[in-house]
């Protein structure tokens, strides 16, 4: 049984629809990047998952439990985590407090309380680098450390499967890397990763599976090399004057 | 005759004299957010050049960080051979620098003769001038012509492309910025819009264009720079860089 099953999934906003009848399935230990030219339906789709946002049609399972229907914070304490393209810290609170809000009220059963909390948000803090400024006020934090708290506060959850979207924005090149390293160290504890990254290099890097959107549809799911070579891709990464060279082999 | 300046268009001459645009170590971003990392490239006068890559990699920041809607954090602009880098959008205009920005950005609420005339606001030369310039982009665009009185947010997005292109022509521009042409927009939409910017392009403006379809860019444009997380990736001639491999893995990382 795979760990996340999204079956004939589709959400409309209005008549538009943003996801349309998408299926695919996620094996427990997958990094599985989503990739996708603007308005894809990326964000959309880890949105239905984590259930911010209803679907309109289809059904998601997480360990073979139907989520579709449940309120998100039912789903993060089964076990989902997500990060989010534009971060929102706890602006009162430390580096630490806010990592430890996470396994307060993310953590399966409830959550841990306060010292246990604290403890977990300490190891999580070293984990991703960020141990030195744990007493830190969360405003004094650059936007590269400020992803690292993100992922943090995902991880102090303890998630089995986590939902990263554009971690890796505004990062330069040293930090593109960093940040790659990372998710591959996260991946290895054992936590199943679906990471949306339009740094191309990396998320072809560390991912095992690809799948990709056009349109709110799947159009392609494989190997990432076998991704980039597809003809559906090219056309709609490079457009379809570009494709249609390709294929007359020009 | 749209916009020229008498100059003759076409190939581009990259011999003799400094370009008209050239971008040196351009750093520029949002907030805290860093998206273009020591940008350099340069643009001669008389040439067509293509911008692309992937979405998210930072070409119209690039756009906007060149008309001054943004700042630059390091590095230096010059056009004609003068430092802009500090100088304000609308000085930039002034000089014959004008943005066609994404997702066209016409005054709605202004009929189409008002917004071309908005595009002319920076001039100082004479009232018949801008007149000529404004008959000229009516010729250019006879949907337009037709549609002189309605207001620009009635139009069709194809429409709306014509009006901002037009409203770029009315500065009087050296250089033309174009960003995505093609956004949403039908493919014959498209073609027509793309034969409009050949024409003004031969006309002698030179021309800067962003745009996502490879082909479509690298077909009006003589070169063209990839550019890929910020940086500028990949730059050639547009036969070398419709050829090369590398232009695939530039967008797709592999």
């Amino acid at each position: 049984m795979a760990l996340l099953e999204v079956e004939g999934v589709t959400r409309r906003f209005g008549g538009l629809p943003a996801v349309e009848d998408l299926s695919f399935a996620v094996p427990g230990g997958e990094i599985l990047g989503i990739i996708g030219p603007n308005g894809a339906g990326k964000t959309t789709l880890l949105n239905l998952i984590s259930a911010l946002l209803p679907v309109t049609a289809g059904t998601i399972r997480f360990r073979g439990r139907t989520t579709t229907g449940l309120a998100p914070h039912v789903i993060a304490g089964m076990g989902v985590a997500r990060t989010f393209q534009i971060v929102k810290p706890l602006r009162g609170l430390s580096v630490r407090e806010n990592v430890a809000v996470g396994a307060m009220f993310g953590q399966r059963d409830g959550g841990l309380p306060t010292r246990a909390a604290r403890a977990v948000a300490d190891e999580v803090l070293d984990f991703v680098g960020l141990g030195p400024r744990a007493a830190a006020p969360v405003t004094t934090l650059t936007i590269a450390d400020r992803k690292r708290l993100e992922l943090a506060r995902a991880l102090a959850m303890e998630p089995g499967l986590l939902l990263l979207d554009e971690v890796m924005a505004g990062l330069n090149a040293k930090e593109v890397e960093w940040a790659m390293g990372l998710i591959q160290q996260v991946n290895r504890r054992g936590i199943t990763i679906l990471v949306i990254e339009h740094v191309m290099k990396a998320i072809m890097g560390i991912s095992h599976r690809i799948l990709v959107l056009h349109h709110g549809r799947r159009i392609a799911l494989g190997a990432p090399r076998d991704v980039a070579a597809d003809p559906q891709v090219i056309e709609a990464y490079l457009g379809t004057g570009y494709a249609a060279r390709q294929r007359a082999g020009a | 005759m749209v916009g020229g300046h008498g100059t003759s268009g076409g190939a581009s001459s990259a011999g003799g004299g400094a370009p008209l645009l050239a971008v040196e170590g351009l750093d520029a971003g949002y907030g805290d957010v860093q998206v273009l990392w020591g940008v350099t490239l340069s643009v001669n006068r008389g040439e067509a050049v293509a911008l692309i890559g992937s979405n998210g990699a930072g070409k119209t920041t690039l756009l906007r960080a060149i008309s001054g809607t943004i700042p630059a954090r390091g590095g230096r602009l010059t056009f004609e051979g003068e430092d802009i880098t500090g100088l304000q959008p609308d000085r930039r205009v002034a000089r014959g620098l004008a943005h066609v920005p994404e997702g066209r950005q016409v005054f709605n609420g202004m009929t189409v003769r008002e917004n071309l005339r908005m595009g002319a606001y920076t001039r100082r030369d004479a009232r018949d001038e801008v007149r000529a310039d404004l008959d000229r982009v009516l010729a250019l665009f006879p949907a337009l012509a037709e549609r002189q009185t309605q207001l620009a947010g009635t139009l069709s997005g194809g429409e709306q492309q014509m009006v901002a292109i037009g409203r770029g022509l009315m500065g009087r521009p050296e250089l033309l910025l174009i960003d995505e042409l093609s956004l949403g927009l039908a493919p014959v939409v498209v073609e027509r819009l793309m034969a409009a910017v050949r024409e003004v392009h031969s006309a002698g403006t030179t021309i800067l264009l962003v745009e996502q379809d490879v082909q479509a860019a690298l077909e009006i444009a003589g070169r063209g720079y990839v550019i890929a997380h910020g940086r500028v990736a990949l730059q050639g001639s547009s036969e070398g860089l419709l050829r090369s491999e590398e232009i695939r893995s530039a967008y797709l990382g592999i």
